[in-house]
């Protein structure tokens, strides 16, 4: 009760305290099965607190998404511009990857609108094509663009894939795949693989 | 009427009328949205047979989901089976791995969505587990146990590189401007997937002095 009390008066960074709860709720839940109470409830806020700051659910949710997007693209735009365009596939991937090793909320918030599809409603996992998009393409003559959504799209795969299926890496491996160990060996091959590609392709 | 006039089938048992029934219905409504009322209905026999033969609703998807796998695991086993050079056959395998999954791209949502939540996760361990075993083991074949080109690392970057093509279909048809699952842009991925298989194959044939970071 004493804790509970006391948090409810810490008014302080209660702001960013419902962000990071809401950036968990909607990772597990969706944004039509998430609850604004839960949220609340984990952040020691409010609804109505939720409100005041975000405007509701969907004003929420799409700060939660604009934020870590923001934080992802910087990172991504620094992997970028860290070196020349020779070893660019290797530095975004494996920048990605230790973006993932961080946090991985975004990503499964905008998989799960795009799972959740049937008829559109993942607007905003399309809409976050776009930066990333913008990013590679000005790093590529335009007579490569075709091969390179498809290379984007396999080492995006080779990258969140690991992430994703990684229950099942763990229960396969007997071996926590998410532990440093197994970790950093799948990120020596993430920069294998980005090696070879950048090699084969001169 | 043309189905009038064939042969009718043998008719299912009620056990798989409720394991054909549950697939249905968990792929259009996912898991969580299906009740054993659901299943009963459609496969029209009493709500305690559901229980009887899969024990619980968990236990029906489980049923699913290992039927499903094993039927993958086959199809890549037809795919590698038979001649011709191991690149031939990865080629095969990694087009059967393709085709499967266009094929039964809700099947990948299904499970992606099992997957991406904490508390539904451990619903695909099980039977994905000998799909994994298999795939290693044919991998194993062109690559070694461990290091960075490893046969598992590689079974997650080529699966990684063909399911997300087939998951993300909904935006990537949007992004891309036409449906992914069907030619041009499925044949497209084809040739990009091979691709990649060659570049792999060609890193590990290379002799180890020429290898660069290979090990």
């Amino acid at each position: 009760m004493a804790k509970a009390a006391a948090s409810k008066l810490d008014l302080s960074g209660v702001r960013d305290r419902i962000l990071a709860s809401a950036r968990t709720e909607f990772a597990d839940h969706g944004l039509a099965a998430a609850s604004v109470h839960r949220i609340a409830e984990r952040a020691g806020a409010t609804a109505a607190m939720i409100n005041y700051y975000y405007g509701g659910k969907l004003a929420l949710y799409e700060t939660v998404i604009d934020e870590a997007q923001a934080r992802q693209l910087a990172c991504l735009a620094a992997a970028v511009a860290s070196g020349e365009s020779k070893g660019l596939a290797s530095r975004i991937a494996v920048a990605y990857f230790d973006f993932l090793a961080q946090e991985r909320e975004l990503q499964r918030i905008l998989l799960r609108e795009v799972l959740d599809a049937r008829e559109g409603g993942h607007e905003h996992a399309i809409r976050s094509v776009a930066p990333l998009r913008a990013l590679l393409e000005a790093q590529v003559p335009s007579r490569d663009r075709d091969r390179t959504v498809q290379l984007a799209i396999s080492l995006f795969g080779a990258v969140a894939g690991y992430f994703l299926y990684e229950p099942v890496f763990t229960n396969a491996l007997g071996e926590d795949a998410l532990g440093p160990r197994r970790l950093a060996a799948r990120r020596r091959h993430v920069l294998e693989l980005a090696a070879m590609i950048e090699e084969a392709m001169g | 009427m043309t189905r009038r006039a064939r042969a009718p089938a043998p008719p299912l048992s009620t056990e798989a009328r409720i394991l054909e029934a549950a697939e249905e219905l968990f792929c259009s409504a996912g898991y969580t949205g299906v009740s054993a009322r659901d299943v009963a209905e459609r496969a029209d026999v009493n709500k305690a047979l559901v229980f009887y033969h899969y024990g619980s609703m968990r236990g029906l998807f489980e049923a699913v989901l290992e039927r499903y796998y094993v039927a993958h695991t086959k199809g890549l086993a037809d795919a590698l089976a038979g001649g011709g050079s191991v690149r031939e056959r990865m080629h095969r395998l990694v087009d059967a791995y393709l085709d499967f999954m266009t094929t039964h791209a809700r099947y990948a949502t299904l499970v992606q969505a099992q997957l991406s939540n904490p508390e539904t996760h451990s619903l695909v361990e099980k039977s994905y587990e000998p799909l994994y075993r298999y795939i290693e083991a044919a991998l194993l074949e062109v690559a070694p146990k461990e290091g960075r080109a490893a046969a598992r690392q590689l079974f997650v970057t080529f699966s990684g590189a063909v399911i997300n093509w087939c998951t993300y279909a909904p935006l990537l048809s949007r992004v891309l401007g036409s449906d992914p699952l069907k030619p041009p842009l499925l044949e497209e991925r084809r040739a990009h997937v091979r691709w990649l298989v060659d570049l792999v194959l060609d890193a590990l044939e290379r002799p180890a002095g020429k290898r660069k970071r290979l090990t």
